[in-house]
């Protein structure tokens, strides 16, 4: 392998090369073919960067981006956009993705992935979404062959796999918690699925506590800073039975069982969206069924245990590189046992108060 | 022998004299704390396990060597190490200040699940998915 080129990247011989200059060049002219009847754009902030999204079609980008609503930046923005991505399927458009012409490289356990430079990539998620990503050229392309038949969770976190590509190389990774704000900053809520991380998140939402997500969120551990990717909120069923006032609002009443209870909070709470917040703790969560809660500090490893292995097992393609963003997020935050209360006014009143004053 | 970190598959950090250790290939991973820690440190610094074990020395020799012997034979069963000869120490070998306590491995396997969740897609010779089933 010609050692210029970095780990993992597939080494092309000239006419591959410019086949895949060929095929990226085609995807321009797909997406202008799929958005030719209508084509939607709206400007995010995602990870502290802008991006300009757009969609063709009326039905799939506008359900497909709902989750991320909240992160729209003005449309009369006038800076250039650190990416522009197109997002079309074909049972609505019509419109193919163009004829892959390269062997997958590498079977990863969600996703096949082949790199072929350091700037081009593509990605085919057990979905069946495809993720192309042109870095040279901040462009990226997000098709599937019908995107109304992707699972529930892909709606409550859209583009996780276009997230985790683009974010690489940056010091930023996107990871498996909830997180909440107050003014005096913002903390991560971490643990396994069944650790009271969603009840803990969504019950501070609730309780007047700005809203940065309850499964994924962005961090940037240089910045020790929390960005938000997602409005929505899962909750069991059991865990739904806490917050009663919400059922109304569940998404897919038909499939909870399956997929969890899916709420959009930005409409219930849009005063409470935030984008971004400094990291101020980590807290991770046990349930006690003590009334009372209580916060205990312990060790920065606790809570790279709690963070670590379900962020990176839920991760396409992670590595090392994405380990240590991790470890040096955890070393520079205070890590503290929340001992979750049933009372969740005291509960809420804990959280807030430590934010408030540490 | 000596022996160095199964990556990429797997990867590791100390933090506070614990280590924590992920496979990410089977979906396991693994904590270590005071001796367990001290001893995968050494090992993957490139420290054969006789060396390793003269730093125990406070302890019995013939304890020592036999339960670094267990570890080893542990931390290759769990492909968290694999043989390479080739290793050198940048840096000797310091005494260990803590009290002998023959190290454990804690594993944890309750995440293995999430890596056979999904039902990827196969894809054809021309590159288009189909599901795995068919």
């Amino acid at each position: 392998m010609d050692s210029s080129h970095p780990a993992g990247v597939r080494v092309t011989t000239g006419s591959e090369a410019s086949a895949i200059t060929t095929y990226f060049a085609a995807l321009g002219a797909a997406f202008d073919r799929a958005s030719a009847q209508h084509q939607q754009t709206a400007l995010f902030s995602v990870g502290g960067q802008r991006w300009l999204v757009r969609h063709a079609g009326r039905q799939w980008g506008t359900r497909y981006l709902r989750a991320i609503t909240h992160l729209r930046l003005p449309a009369s923005d006038p800076i250039e956009p650190d990416l522009t991505i197109d997002i079309w399927d074909q049972a609505e458009t019509g419109q193919p993705l163009p004829r892959p012409v390269w062997d997958w490289g590498r079977r990863l356990p969600h996703s096949y992935h082949s790199e072929f430079s350091a700037d081009r990539c593509a990605a085919l998620v057990y979905t069946g979404l495809y993720v192309l990503v042109d870095r040279a050229a901040r462009h990226a392309w997000v098709w599937h062959p019908d995107g109304m038949s992707l699972p529930q969770w892909d709606f409550a976190a859209p583009l996780r796999d276009l997230i985790e590509l683009w974010f690489k190389p940056s010091a930023l990774i996107r990871v498996h918690a909830g997180a909440v704000a107050t003014d005096g900053g913002g903390c991560l809520i971490v643990g396994a699925s069944g650790s009271g991380k969603s009840t803990t998140t969504i019950a501070c939402l609730r309780a007047g506590l700005r809203y940065l997500g309850d499964d994924y969120v962005l961090i940037d551990p240089e910045q020790q800073r929390i960005y938000s990717l997602y409005n929505s909120g899962k909750l069991t069923p059991d865990t739904l039975t806490h917050f009663p006032e919400f059922a109304p609002h569940v998404s897919n009443h038909d499939s909870i069982a399956e997929f969890k209870a899916i709420l959009y909070f930005d409409t219930l709470f849009p005063d409470q969206m935030v984008v971004s917040a400094p990291l101020k703790a980590i807290f991770i969560p046990t349930v006690t069924h003590q009334p009372e809660t209580q916060i205990a500090p312990v060790s920065a490893m606790t809570a790279l245990q709690a963070l670590a292995p379900s962020t990176l097992f839920q991760a396409s393609d992670p590595s090392a590189a994405d380990f240590g963003k991790i470890s040096r997020m955890v070393r520079g935050a205070g890590a503290h046992r929340l001992l979750a209360g049933t009372d969740f006014d005291h509960l809420t009143a804990q959280v807030k108060e430590h934010l408030r004053h540490g | 022998m000596t022996y160095c970190i199964n990556s990429p598959a797997v990867i590791a950090d100390i933090l506070d004299g614990e280590a924590i250790i992920i496979n990410l290939k089977s979906g396991r991973y693994y904590s270590m704390d005071g001796c367990g820690a001290w001893v995968w440190s050494a090992l993957i610094a490139g420290h054969d396990p006789e060396a390793i074990a003269a730093q125990l020395a406070a302890a019995d020799a013939a304890t020592v060597r036999r339960d670094l012997a267990a570890f080893v034979a542990q931390l290759s069963a769990e492909e968290l190490i694999r043989e390479d000869g080739t290793a050198s120490p940048a840096a000797p070998l310091p005494e260990y200040a803590g009290t002998y306590a023959a190290p454990t491995l804690n594993v944890f396997t309750d995440m293995e699940s999430m890596l056979l969740l999904d039902p990827i897609h196969k894809v054809d010779d021309a590159g288009w998915p189909h599901p795995a089933a068919e």
